[in-house]
């Protein structure tokens, strides 16, 4: 009875015991944080601009709140299309202009998984029209810091968004060259899986 | 009526100063209201206006009857009545500062031998003292005469302005009309 008891204690232990394989196994990794699959959000920012038609005359702008969506192609890569929505319906009800406006960009996340520094070239395209009308290419670049919460549920960011636009008047005039910098600040909601 | 002025104001200066501050106060509404509009990319609309002319029309008429052609110095805000006085070479015009914050020239031009309503083909451009141009207005204008004299008033032309020598031609229906000013701030 007693060698019994002394063989199964002895078991016991045994099995408790880690094996050397069991030692020797890697760590096992964490889970994948969740995956992006749209997000929404807005921008608020403040711009400092110029035309080559009048270089002595700075503009401030105000822009925002900004309508943004964005579409993750890659864990590092983010499609996102920005129209500053409030402005556009501002400038109306302000004046008898009306203007579409909205820019393309592909946020590159180089250093982290959608988050921390990031590069967003991009491309773009407004109307106008008034008395006047025209339209412009434009070529924004974002450049920024991105922090994301823990479920990757949301995003804040603060970016600096140079731009140059090549501005096209429908009148019998010369084309001109804007140009500016954007400092803003925004927030993404996503949903995620 | 005299006696219901006098009633309000007890000076005519005083009368005077209360219209003043009335049109001070128009302008600084409109200027808000405009100021608000900054926030609508002022920029884009500076580069894409080719100035304003009101009366614009399409399908310009590139021919006429008209026999001359004349510009005039006008009035930015519309509220005082300043005659058309045609402006000769060497003569000075003022640069006004609009409410957007751009400078620019208020003109008016004024066609003769019109005989009836009309929409013709019109360009005015500026140009500095090197010939570089400043701004152009390239737009058809209905002018409307009276006894074969139109004049459509309150023309914007926004640039950059300032104080020197600039050459206005202004072109109705292949009619010109140059001239030579010295453009000073108001």
């Amino acid at each position: 009875m007693t060698r019994a008891i002394v063989l199964g204690g002895a078991l016991v232990m045994l099995s408790l015991a880690p094996s050397p394989a069991r030692a020797q196994a890697p760590q096992a990794e964490p889970p994948p944080s969740p995956t992006r699959v749209v997000g929404f959000g807005t921008t608020l920012g403040i711009s400092i601009e110029g035309t080559s038609r009048s270089p002595s005359t700075p503009y401030v702008t105000a822009i925002g709140p900004a309508f943004e969506m964005r579409v993750p192609v890659h864990r590092r890569v983010e499609l996102a299309l920005w129209v500053p929505v409030i402005n556009l319906l501002l400038i109306p009800a302000v004046s008898n202009r009306r203007m579409v406006w909205g820019d393309l960009f592909a946020t590159i996340y180089p250093t982290a998984s959608a988050t921390g520094f990031f590069v967003a070239p991009g491309l773009g395209f407004a109307y106008g029209w008034a008395d006047s009308s025209g339209y412009a290419l434009r070529a924004p670049v974002r450049v920024g810091w991105e922090v994301s919460t823990a479920g990757r549920g949301f995003g804040f960011n603060i970016a600096l968004r140079p731009w140059v636009d090549l501005v096209v008047p429908l009148a019998n005039i010369e084309a001109s060259v804007r140009y500016g910098a954007v400092l803003e600040l925004g927030v993404i909601g996503y949903a995620t899986r | 009526m005299a006696e219901s002025l006098q009633t309000r104001c007890a000076s005519a200066l005083q009368c005077y100063d209360r219209r003043d501050k009335l049109m001070l106060m128009k302008r600084f509404l409109l200027a808000l209201a405009l100021g608000l509009s900054a926030c609508g990319d002022e920029s884009f609309f500076a580069s894409i206006s080719a100035g304003s002319a009101p009366n614009q029309c399409s399908r310009g008429d590139a021919r006429s009857t008209i026999t001359s052609v004349e510009i005039s110095e006008s009035d930015a805000y519309g509220d005082t009545q300043r005659p058309f006085t045609a402006i000769e070479s060497g003569s000075t015009v003022r640069i006004v500062r609009g409410l957007q914050g751009a400078d620019m020239l208020v003109l008016s031009i004024r066609v003769n031998g019109l005989s009836a309503p009309a929409c013709l083909v019109h360009r005015t451009d500026i140009t500095d003292a090197t010939g570089a141009r400043v701004t152009t207005v390239a737009q058809p204008i209905m002018f409307s005469p009276t006894g074969g004299v139109a004049t459509n008033e309150r023309m914007f032309f926004p640039g950059e302005f300032r104080s020197g020598t600039f050459t206005i031609t202004a072109t109705v229906a292949g009619v010109s009309v140059t001239r030579t000013v010295q453009a000073v701030r108001s």
